[in-house]
């Protein structure tokens, strides 16, 4: 197909209204912390139906899209991500609110989406099936160390508390072992409540974690979010900002892509390690946490260069990279656009004129960010007493609207409690968030592993990958510990 | 100085060892395969909350002090601005009592108000459903955390938002919002 043929598919006002509505309702979506883009589609599945697969498509691939970027802005203006992808954001994106930035932090949001979600595109266009080949070397026993280094790294980005990170994973990974056992199918540590059977529910912990502790934490203040109860900077700003950091735009893409083809680790993961990154090759280290505007734009631009791999991986292998690529991957089947390698030549009128409406679909983020991002900014200056309970009430909308049980409600508020008593105790919730996310995949792939090797252990020291994810394991963990010994010897020598 | 365990960080370590260790425990009579995953876990994470622990007694003391006083920053016009300054320096001399106990004191009253909300709150949801939740939240926290003479503000704002809400999830999205206990729309 030329891509004059594309263009004039995609530009009929039937698709055109999908790409504005699926905009607004993932902008929407986006902004509620915790319903997130899976339970997004899946609610405005049954409305859209009756459509043509491409006009389907581009309202739920619009929807998927923006959301996410709808999640930052939760992140930046309310300390709370409005999904897992946005986790590593709200370190330094909040505190550039509390410092009055908020429209600047929104600006390198909104660009990391532009950017970074063009780059991931036009690349994956030319290179996926290189790529895709790539991420299929990869057996259980990768996948597992894969995310043991996600978690390390997670653990180690939390300035002198990388011990506790670990712990923090640690929990993480034990409550997503609540529940029917993966493999043998054995219910585990139900305490004989039912509704813990189908496992720890991450939408509820989420909100719990993020909004219901945030909002206690912001109740003991009289306050605002902004401490210094006036705006600096604007969009604008921020859209400039970003392109002072080049270097850490170009690496935050390459491992958002690389992160995106790879099969449920996804988005959740590659904000986290880009920001990781971005800190460790730093000059200015101590700066990160308090506001620093690389931390933003390493998150965003990864996180948005991640969803054209992840969807990729799901159209290309029928291998969904998140939940929401699975719920995508669900509605593509319903569609009668069936994922697997022949999509592309089967359906090449669809498959295309979805990448063109996901790049247009960059545009309407700016424009959106442009329009709306001057007013989401004041949020910052709102009193607490009225922002608390608007967090708590549309956090736990959230959480009830998923299953609409009242325990649903109850669970958040008790893992509320619980973010609040960790956070006093020095304990950072994202690491606990991540290991509750890839809890499920990382012991299904433990399992596997062990299955293959026939229950030796050396399956997990066998290949190159292997050993590499060891090697940098241990060294995000180390390091921390030997970066200030070797500045020692180094000035030492130096003199 | 500083302390070298603090008394909330302990109590939580203390806790979290328990729990890893109630769950190994019941996790003896899983099957091989079901307990095995979370056994490596328990062990792992008891082992790092040791770490933890040794890491905090070989902590020099008076540490955690040194790192958390800074240079006061400049004065600024804006008084807001101005006092937020001056609240930061005082919390820096923390040793000098008075303001920090009193500010102290304001926040943890402040908490557990806000947590009382929350908990009365899930008795009202759990009769009338969910939707009762929401005037009461911004009433509650308006007249506790707000302006005492700004009541009317917060009601007309509550019944705002109830109206929204109601509107927007029960009538367009049909979620029962009002399903309680005591009866049930």
């Amino acid at each position: 197909m030329s891509i004059y043929e594309i263009i004039s598919l995609v530009l009929t006002w039937q698709n055109l209204v999908a790409l504005v509505g699926g905009g607004l309702v993932g902008l929407i979506v986006g902004v509620l912390p915790g319903i997130g883009p899976a339970a997004g589609m899946a609610l405005a599945f049954p409305l859209l139906m009756n459509l043509n697969p491409l006009t389907g498509l581009i309202f739920m691939g619009t929807l998927y899209r923006v959301s996410n970027y709808g999640g930052s802005i939760t992140a930046i203006m309310l300390n709370t991500p409005g999904d897992a992808s946005n986790a590593a954001t709200i370190l330094d994106g909040y505190p550039m609110c509390e410092k009055g930035q908020g429209g600047v932090a929104l600006g390198l949001s909104a660009t990391g989406a532009l950017v970074g979600g063009i780059l991931g595109l036009v690349v994956l266009i030319f290179f996926s099936p290189l790529l895709a080949e790539f991420a299929l070397k990869f057996g259980p026993a990768e996948y597992l160390l894969v995310a043991v280094f996600a978690l390390s790294i997670i653990a180690a980005v939390i300035k002198g508390a990388t011990i506790k990170g670990l712990i923090s994973a640690g929990i993480g990974l034990t409550l997503a072992t609540v529940g029917y056992d993966v493999i043998a199918g054995h219910p585990r540590f139900t305490f004989g409540l039912d509704f813990l059977e189908d496992g720890v529910p991450f939408i509820q912990a989420l909100v719990g974690f993020f909004a219901i502790s945030q909002a206690l934490s912001l109740s003991e203040t009289t306050l605002a979010i902004s401490k210094v109860g006036k705006l600096a900077g604007s969009f604008w700003v921020g859209f400039k900002l970003y392109f002072k950091y080049p270097m850490v735009i170009i690496r935050s893409t390459i491992l958002g892509l690389w992160f995106g083809v790879l099969p449920a680790v996804g988005q959740s993961t590659s904000g986290l390690i880009a920001y990781a990154d971005t800190l460790k090759s730093s000059k200015h280290p101590e700066t990160f946490g308090k506001g620093e505007p690389a931390g933003v734009i390493a998150s965003e631009t990864a996180t948005n260069s991640c969803m054209p791999g992840d969807l990729v991986c799901t159209i290309a292998l029928g291998i969904p990279g998140s939940v929401g690529a699975a719920i995508f991957l669900s509605i593509m089947i319903a569609f009668g656009v069936i994922p697997g390698p022949l999509v592309f030549s089967e359906k090449a009128d669809v498959i295309n004129g979805l990448f063109f409406a996901l790049i247009l679909t960059q545009v309407f983020i700016v424009i959106v960010g442009l329009t709306l991002a001057p007013y989401l900014a004041r949020i910052s200056l709102i009193p607490n007493e009225i922002i608390v309970p608007a967090v708590i009430v549309v956090s736990l909308l959230g959480s009830y609207g998923i299953r609409n049980m009242m325990v649903d409600v109850i669970l958040s508020v008790f893992f509320g409690f619980l973010g609040y008593v960790m956070k006093k105790a020095g304990f950072n919730p994202i690491p606990l968030i991540l290991g509750l996310v890839l809890g499920e995949m990382v012991e299904k792939n433990f399992h596997r592993a062990l299955m293959i090797s026939g229950g030796s252990y050396g399956i997990f020291f066998s290949s190159f990958i292997c050993k590499l994810l060891i090697f940098l394991t241990i060294l995000s963990l180390v390091g921390p510990y030997l970066m200030p010994v070797w500045r020692r010897v180094y000035q030492a020598v130096k003199k | 100085m500083a302390k070298r365990f603090r008394p909330l960080e302990t109590i939580f370590k203390v806790c979290l060892i328990a729990f890893f260790l109630l769950l190994l425990w019941m996790g003896r009579d899983y099957p091989a395969k079901s307990r095995l995953f979370p056994q490596i876990l328990g062990g792992i994470s008891i082992l790092f909350i040791l770490l933890s622990f040794v890491q905090d007694f070989l902590k020099p003391k008076g540490e955690r002090k040194a790192e958390g006083v800074k240079k006061p920053e400049p004065a600024s016009a804006d008084v807001r601005e101005e006092t937020l300054r001056r609240l930061k320096e005082v919390e820096e001399h923390a040793d000098d009592a008075g303001y920090v106990e009193l500010e102290a004191s304001l926040k943890r009253k402040r908490l557990t108000q806000g947590v009382i909300i929350i908990l009365i709150s899930l008795g009202i949801g759990y009769l009338g459903g969910f939707l009762l939740i929401v005037p009461f939240y911004f009433i509650c926290f308006g007249i506790l955390h707000g302006d005492r003479k700004k009541v009317a503000k917060y009601v007309i704002i509550a019944a705002a938002v109830t109206v929204v809400t109601y509107l927007s999830f029960t009538s367009l999205m049909g979620v029962p919002l009002l399903r309680g206990a005591l009866w049930e729309f």
